[in-house]
């Protein structure tokens, strides 16, 4: 390292430990005292402002501020769960029956029919049930039939359709057998003729809960529709039935 | 105590002090330096995990600090000052010609506080971090060459403002 360069070494970083500048150091007595000159300056620009008085305790307060945000972080999370919580309750407990009720409003033709192949040995039978079996049939659901129920029952089950507890049905008209489902206390959508799954159909909200029926043939649904009004809500109630399709 | 919190109150006692002071030195106001520091640890807290390396911790605070400072004075980024190398330097030593004369502290402190911006800053983080000239280059997104011209530059002002300051002392012309 030459002189020059030296120099501006030193005007930058005076106390490099740079080897090249070090080395100059020793061979070069002007550059030297030029050294001890910059080093004496340097101690001086150090001194004035590691003289500046400390702020007092920073250290503690800066900690202090740094738990209080901690604390203020955790609560802030805490307080988060318990809202998330009470949310979940909330939708629980006003959204299942929310949910419950578009189901049972809009989804029960649907459910009907997925129920079917699950137990289609039902379709096959054609042994008629007694009144007292149909009945029973219904009081496992705590219904109390209003009057004597449809001929041609020839099978009779307590099942869930979907999230709903029913009474599921076949009885046989023409040769032809009809699925009967009855949903206590839900009230369904009146639909006089859908078609689910390749099956025809009828939803009814009666008094006590919602019927449906569905069968290969749409033209045999009126007349036990009209069948199933009578026994559940009453010799009364016929009338209300909806039209044929 | 979890590991987390050890470390970081570890650089809080390492190393408050001595941000205090760099921040003090670049905006003169005690109270406005202690905030400064304060959300530049704060900061550092959120960040912890970003830092991997604890030796690069202090240059790592020094950022934030220039960050959050740069914040406070309304600018995104803290300013880069890029300095072309001036092959003119000044060959003598008159930077250190007369370091015995008596100024005080105060005046250097306000010979320092008169430099622009991109003079002073990587002095103080010269002489008030211990940061070589490769290290402030990296602080400051410049050039190892620009930083050295920018030191040297800075040292002949602070000169040049001391013999001012001294001459007007004397009420010499």
């Amino acid at each position: 390292m030459e002189c020059l360069e030296f120099r501006r070494w030193l005007g930058a970083e005076p106390r490099s430990q740079n080897p090249d500048f070090l080395a100059h150091l020793e061979i070069c007595p002007p550059c030297a005292a030029a050294w001890r000159r910059a080093q004496a300056f340097e101690k001086k620009l150090r001194a004035a402002f590691f003289d500046t008085p400390e702020p007092s305790r920073l250290a503690d307060r800066i900690l202090l501020k740094q738990a209080t945000l901690v604390r203020r972080a955790h609560r802030r999370r805490w307080q988060k769960g318990v809202a998330l919580v009470a949310s979940l309750i909330l939708i629980v407990g006003l959204g299942t029956p929310l949910a419950l009720n578009l189901l049972a409003r809009y989804g029960l033709p649907m459910l009907s029919a997925e129920h079917i192949p699950g137990e289609t040995m039902s379709l096959s039978m054609t042994q008629p049930l007694p009144d007292d079996m149909i009945r029973m049939g219904f009081a496992k659901r705590e219904v109390q039939l209003a009057g004597p129920p449809p001929s041609g029952v020839t099978y009779v089950q307590d099942c869930l359709l979907g999230p709903f507890k029913a009474v599921h049905l076949v009885m046989r008209r023409e040769g032809i057998p009809i699925t009967v489902f009855f949903i206590p206390n839900r009230q369904g959508q009146s639909r006089p003729d859908f078609i689910e799954k390749g099956l025809y159909g009828m939803e009814m909200p009666l008094q006590h809960g919602t019927l449906l029926l569905l069968s290969a043939k749409a033209a045999i649904l009126p007349a036990v529709a009209k069948a199933w009004t009578a026994t559940l809500d009453g010799p009364s109630a016929e009338t209300a039935t909806p039209g044929s399709i | 105590m979890n590991s987390r919190q050890f470390q970081f109150q570890s650089l809080v006692q390492a190393h408050s002090t001595e941000l205090f002071r760099y921040a003090l030195a670049q905006c003169r106001q005690p109270e406005l330096a202690e905030d400064l520091v304060q959300e530049t640890f704060l900061r550092a807290w959120r960040h912890l995990d970003k830092l991997r390396d604890a030796s690069a911790a202090r240059a790592w605070l020094y950022t934030i600090l220039r960050r959050e400072q740069a914040r406070h004075y309304g600018r995104k980024t803290p300013e880069r000052h890029a300095v072309e190398i001036d092959e003119q330097f000044i060959h003598d030593d008159s930077v250190w010609a007369s370091p015995e004369r008596q100024c005080s502290d105060a005046e250097l402190r306000a010979a320092i506080e008169q430099l622009p911006e991109k003079y002073r800053q990587p002095l103080l983080l010269q002489v008030l971090g211990g940061f070589t000239g490769v290290e402030i280059a990296k602080q400051l997104g410049i050039t190892a060459n620009a930083v050295m011209v920018q030191l040297f530059r800075a040292r002949q002002k602070l000169r040049e403002a001391l013999v001012e300051s001294e001459r007007s002392a004397h009420g010499m012309p």
